[in-house]
């Protein structure tokens, strides 16, 4: 049973990452299974849209900024992470971005 | 006879066609992302199995080396990249303390070079992208999110296929011995 508390830390910690011209504006942080049962940490970041001259941000800072995630979240004894990235201007597909 | 093998080059283009880099305005087809993310993973699994059975069997043919590939299953792979992800401290828990001995040896180098890191990383992240893609209703891919799945694919599709590592060897013969020969009726 995993308590509140590392997941509140792991939301913060989260919601304070810029890397390379992407920035985390808000962060949800949820456990969760897989369809085999195993725990999941998913991680749901709103952040900023991609330069409009490109399609989709930096490789480099997006897997730089999961590797920070999942670093995190094994100091905090959590289960492996999901990470999905949100542009703001997709914010209302996420229930906890939508307001 | 006609000839159409799983090549992982080709789902890499059929997944670029359900996500097409230059996209009309309006509502992304969120449905064609995901199986677009799904595809990339078949891509990168498949690359995978092809380096996995030349491992052991260098000078097999193909109808044989098509055979045993259908062997490897998905946990296989995801059990030694999770070895390597604890290894790393990007995953809970510890591998075996035998598989530990072997990848992390107390008194040598350890076993874990970029290409495998690339490979091992990567492959957790699409193999879980793929299952929420396929059954989790909930699971939201954005435009962007999804060229990025796109993208590692196509980055780690490339190692796979060029990485002549000690490192990486090592990680795909473990893989082949992980998927060891199941009994049949």
């Amino acid at each position: 049973m995993v308590s509140d508390a590392p997941l509140a830390d792991l939301q913060r910690f989260a919601a304070d990452i810029e890397l390379n011209g992407l920035e985390v504006h808000k962060a949800s942080v949820v456990l969760d299974e897989r369809q085999d049962g195993e725990p999941v940490t998913r991680i749901a970041l709103l952040v900023n849209d991609p330069d409009p001259l490109k399609d989709t941000w930096d490789f480099d800072a997006v897997r730089a900024l999961k590797r920070e995630l999942a670093r995190k979240a094994t100091e905090l004894d959590l289960p492996s992470t999901s990470v999905t990235l949100v542009p703001d201007s997709e914010a209302e597909l996420v229930e906890a971005f939508s307001s | 006879m006609p000839d159409y093998p799983i090549e992982p080059e080709k789902l890499l283009e059929a997944a670029e066609l359900l996500a097409p880099r230059e996209a009309p305005p309006g509502r992304p087809p969120y449905t064609a992302h995901r199986r677009a993310v799904s595809t990339a993973y078949y891509a990168v699994f498949h690359a995978i199995t092809d380096r996995v059975v030349k491992a052991p069997f260098t000078e097999a043919d193909t109808s044989f080396l098509r055979k045993v590939r259908r062997w490897i299953g998905h946990n296989d792979i995801r059990t030694v990249a999770t070895w390597v992800e604890q290894l790393e401290g990007t995953s809970k828990g510890s591998p075996p303390p035998h598989i530990e001995a072997l990848l992390a040896p107390r008194d040598g180098e350890s076993h874990v070079d970029n290409d495998t890191l690339t490979i091992s990383e990567g492959f957790l992240e699409l193999n879980e992208k793929r299952e929420e893609a396929d059954y989790d209703h909930d699971a939201v891919f954005t435009r962007p999110d999804t060229l990025d799945h796109l993208a590692r694919a196509k980055e780690i599709i490339s190692v796979v296929e060029r990485t002549q590592s000690d490192e990486a060897k090592r990680f795909f013969g473990l893989i082949a011995m992980q998927a060891r020969i199941q009994a049949r009726q």
